[in-house]
């Protein structure tokens, strides 16, 4: 764990060693916390390394890098037995009797000294820690200081400070011999480390995304500030418009006009976006639009996490169209399902909402390889070649529709001129309120949803359904779950796990088939009604007594919801 | 390219017989015709309301999208392919009232796309009720004892707000108005025309006479008092403040040529971005900097 006030460098410490750990070669999970302010508070971030393959971090520390005396009293009980507290000893002093407990490493530094010494800025203080840190795990210091290498490449003046500070802290830590966790390199075996957000982004670039609309929200501006810079390279528009009414309203006109289109928010942005995901359904317009949800109701909790909005999404915009929702639960996968958004939103033409949350946003994981299942499909535009055969004025939008889709032009074509109307409309795309006219749009529409369902990937159990609990759970839980899995397997515990993505539309009958076979469902969620339970209660019937919910901000911890679990067997 | 009777759709609009949006839909006809523009280039975007319709009615492409909105639809249409003539038209409670947010970022943003505001001071589809440029004292089915708020001033607004093209037309002068249109089509920024358009059925003070006893031109052409630069700012606002008895100025009020957002980008300098080439994309040194 690296913690300290906001605004003293937690969370770029912390990034820098996950960093270095992912180059190692090990698996890496990080999560932070912070209160929605910019400096003082406590923030920390907890940095998990294994060398098994995990899913997220755990309550228990083995080593704190305190850059206060508040964190080490905040979080001594949780330090693991024989574990390290890395400080900057002329700065607050700390003894084994305030703390309670004598078996823990305290390594108090001469932080101040080195820094005098060197004549180097007071901002080397985080470095000299880190190194230590890193001295005591016997790493390999050339990896950090590559990685400071890389941060200050701009700053060659400030860098050799900090190089400087980074062996000198590494000599202090290795010191102390005896420190019984390691980080050994495995050569060659360097991974890559990116949180949700930046995994949507590199998934979207993939799929080739050509405009971007984003007002800031937190947790999702990573999606803007990430995308932006990259504008010019990749040939994508990126803008951040006055609101998100306008946001949303902006990325269906560009995708109407033949644009891959990404939009990104969280809850509150989302609400007022409704208006135009309803917009983009009745247009057929392909919008992606990822929503990063944090704590609600109103701005409710900006920088905690939570699963609330996931009955809000299934229902979002007024009146009746095809919207599909899918939540990925890691950084391999929210890489992976932005590209099928992409493709599912441009071949059903219709709006793709991305469910993520701010733990699965903001947590640096580490990824094997990148699946490359995905290739980009446009869905079914016509070529100006096609559209002249077909000659003048004989273009119909919306005439002779294959499972509810209809082949598109797009403004610019010759012969595919057509006027499109938000307002009901017939088979041209002018307004028409006709009933008979009305019957056969809705159900043409409705299409969508049954088709996009046979290509979806149906769930599946994973494990036993004798297993003395099945956990059942959507999004961001499942690396959690599956670590808490693990726990519970070293007590002979066994659980088995049915995980959902896809939640709109939904595997009503895999679903309910599973269900009826296992023997103790158990529902997690971070919310406070249950909402996936709801989902699945209102598809198939199958009501889950058993709910394990959490809503107080905070991520469930692996170990924690072993124990919750552990209650209802 | 395009002329007049390709540009009318075989669909006929539903307006009230004498209704200012027959003056404006032919305005709007005239300008495409005149500019020599082709149709599958130019995309009409409406809002909600009676004017919002009207791109069910012109034979370019249209999009009639949502009340309040047709500006950030507009700006995504473009944005996408810059190659597009994007015209936006809606009435004034579309644009002065839904959409008011939109309209004041829309001038600070300078996307090259033309705005028409049919403006009748009233909602006519939903039966007459005030719209935000009805006077004080308005008395509507809604307002029975006369509109409580002052009436917004538009033009005003617009410069104030960083419009770099601001007109004023009538629905009644249709000469006028397509060369007003013609003239917001070929500037090279966001464009807006207010147009006088009379609801012969809600407004019965906002009149044809009442327009045509009161309209003065101006214009660098005009002589005495119609006489006006328009690219002198403080003269625009001092027009824009005019209204009522004293005489309402129609003409360019306003313009000024200043780079379009557009034209700050350099991802579409060349092409589109609708023009990307998908089977090039490459992001090899984006992933090696996660390593």
């Amino acid at each position: 764990m690296v913690g300290g006030p906001a605004g003293e460098g937690v969370l770029s410490a912390s990034h820098a060693l996950a960093k270095v750990f992912a180059r190692a070669g090990l698996h890496v999970a990080t999560d932070g916390e912070r209160p929605s302010l910019i400096r003082g508070g406590h923030n920390y971030n907890l940095i998990r390394a294994e060398q098994e393959k995990i899913g997220s971090k755990i309550s228990l520390i083995d080593a704190l890098v305190a850059m206060d005396k508040q964190t080490v009293l905040l979080h001594a009980n949780r330090i693991s037995h024989n574990g390290a507290v890395v400080y900057d000893g002329e700065e607050f002093q700390i003894t084994p009797e305030e703390l309670g407990r004598s078996d823990l490493r305290l390594l108090a530094l001469p932080t101040k000294s080195i820094i005098k010494e060197l004549g180097a800025d007071p901002h080397v203080e985080n470095t000299v820690a880190l190194g230590a840190l890193l001295g005591l795990l016997d790493a390999d210091l050339n990896l950090f200081l590559d990685v400071l290498k890389e941060e200050y490449v701009k700053h060659p003046d400030i860098l050799k400070f900090d190089l400087e500070a980074a062996r000198r802290g590494y000599d202090l830590g290795k010191a102390h011999d005896q420190f019984t966790h390691k980080i050994t390199t495995i050569p060659g075996k360097k991974r890559l480390l990116l949180n949700g957000i930046q995994a949507i982004n590199l998934g979207a670039l993939k799929a080739g995304v050509q405009f971007v609309a984003m007002y800031p929200i937190t947790p999702a501006t990573g999606i803007l500030e990430g995308l932006v810079g990259l504008g010019e390279k990749q040939q994508i528009v990126v803008i951040q418009p006055e609101d998100e009414i306008s946001v949303i309203t902006m990325a269906t006109g560009a995708a109407y006009a033949g644009a891959r289109t990404l939009v990104g928010t969280s809850g509150p942005g989302y609400a007022l976006m409704g208006e135009g995901i309803s917009l983009a359904g009745m247009m057929e317009a392909p919008v992606v639009i990822v929503n990063s949800q944090r704590g609600g109701p109103a701005t409710g909790l900006p920088t905690r996490t939570a699963q609330e909005d996931l009955q809000f999404v299934l229902h979002a915009g007024h009146g009746e169209f095809p919207h599909f929702v899918i939540a990925p639960h890691d950084s391999e996968s929210c890489y992976l399902e932005i590209q099928r958004a992409f493709n599912l939103a441009e071949r059903f033409q219709t709006p793709v909402t991305l469910l993520i949350d701010r733990f699965l946003a903001e947590s640096l994981r580490t990824v094997d390889e990148f699946p490359t299942d995905l290739t980009i499909d446009r869905g079914q535009v016509y070529s100006q070649e096609e559209l002249d055969r077909i000659g003048q004025d004989a273009f119909r939008r919306f005439g002779n529709p294959q499972g509810g889709v209809c082949k598109r032009s797009l403004p610019g074509m010759r012969n595919g001129v057509h006027r499109l109307s938000a307002d009901e409309h017939d088979e041209t795309g002018t307004l028409k309120d006709a009933p008979d006219n009305r019957k056969r749009m809705v159900d043409r529409r409705a299409k969508k949803l049954v088709e996009v369902l046979k290509e979806l990937p149906v769930p599946k159990l994973d494990g036993s359904s004798n297993a003395q609990a099945t956990l059942v759970s959507w999004g961001s839980m499942k690396p959690v779950i599956d670590d808490a899995r693990k726990f519970l397997a070293r007590e002979n515990i066994a659980t088995s796990h049915l995980h959902l993505t896809y939640l709109r539309p939904f595997h009503d009958q895999e679903i309910l088939n599973i269900l009826s076979h296992v023997t103790n469902p158990i529902l997690i969620e971070q919310n406070a009604t249950g909402q996936l339970g709801q989902l699945i209660r209102e598809k198939t019937g199958f009501k889950i007594a058993k709910q394990l919910l959490k809503y107080d901000g905070l991520q469930f911890l692996p170990e924690e919801l072993a124990e919750r679990i552990k209650t209802l067997l | 390219m395009a002329d007049f009777k390709t540009l009318t759709t075989v669909a006929r609009p539903t307006w009230c017989p004498g209704c200012g949006n027959f003056g404006i839909w032919n305005g709007l006809k005239r300008a495409i015709e005149k500019l020599g523009l082709d149709p599958k280039d130019i995309v009409i975007v409406g809002g909600v309301g009676c004017s919002g319709q009207i791109p069910n009615w012109v034979g370019t492409y249209g999009f009639h999208g949502l009340h309040g909105r047709a500006l950030p639809e507009a700006q995504g249409i473009r944005l996408a392919n810059t190659t597009l003539t994007v015209i936006a038209a809606g009435g004034d409670g579309d644009g002065y009232g839904e959409g008011t947010n939109h309209l004041v970022h829309a001038c600070r943003r300078n996307v090259k796309i033309t705005y028409l505001v049919h403006n009748n001071g009233v909602f006519g589809l939903t039966k007459g009720q005030a719209s935000p440029t009805a006077p004080h004292g308005y008395v509507t089915r809604a307002s029975p004892f006369g509109v409580h708020e002052h009436e917004l001033n538009p033009l005003a607004l617009m410069i104030a707000s960083g419009a770099s093209f601001v007109a004023r037309s009538f629905a009644g002068d249709l000469d006028h108005l397509r060369d007003t249109i013609c003239e917001a089509v070929r500037h090279p920024g966001f464009a807006i025309v207010d147009i006088l358009q009379p609801c012969v059925t809600f407004n019965k003070l906002y009149t044809y006479d009442y327009f045509q006893k009161r309209i003065y031109k101006i214009s660098a052409d005009e002589k005495g008092r119609g006489k006006h630069d328009c690219t002198d700012k403080v003269a625009a606002l001092t027009r824009s403040l005019e209204w009522g008895d004293a005489g309402i100025p129609i003409g360019i009020l306003y313009k000024e040529v200043r780079p379009t957002f557009e034209s700050e980008l350099p991802q579409i300098k060349n092409a589109p971005i609708v023009a990307k080439d998908m089977t090039k994309i490459d992001i090899k040194t984006i992933v090696e900097k996660y390593y």
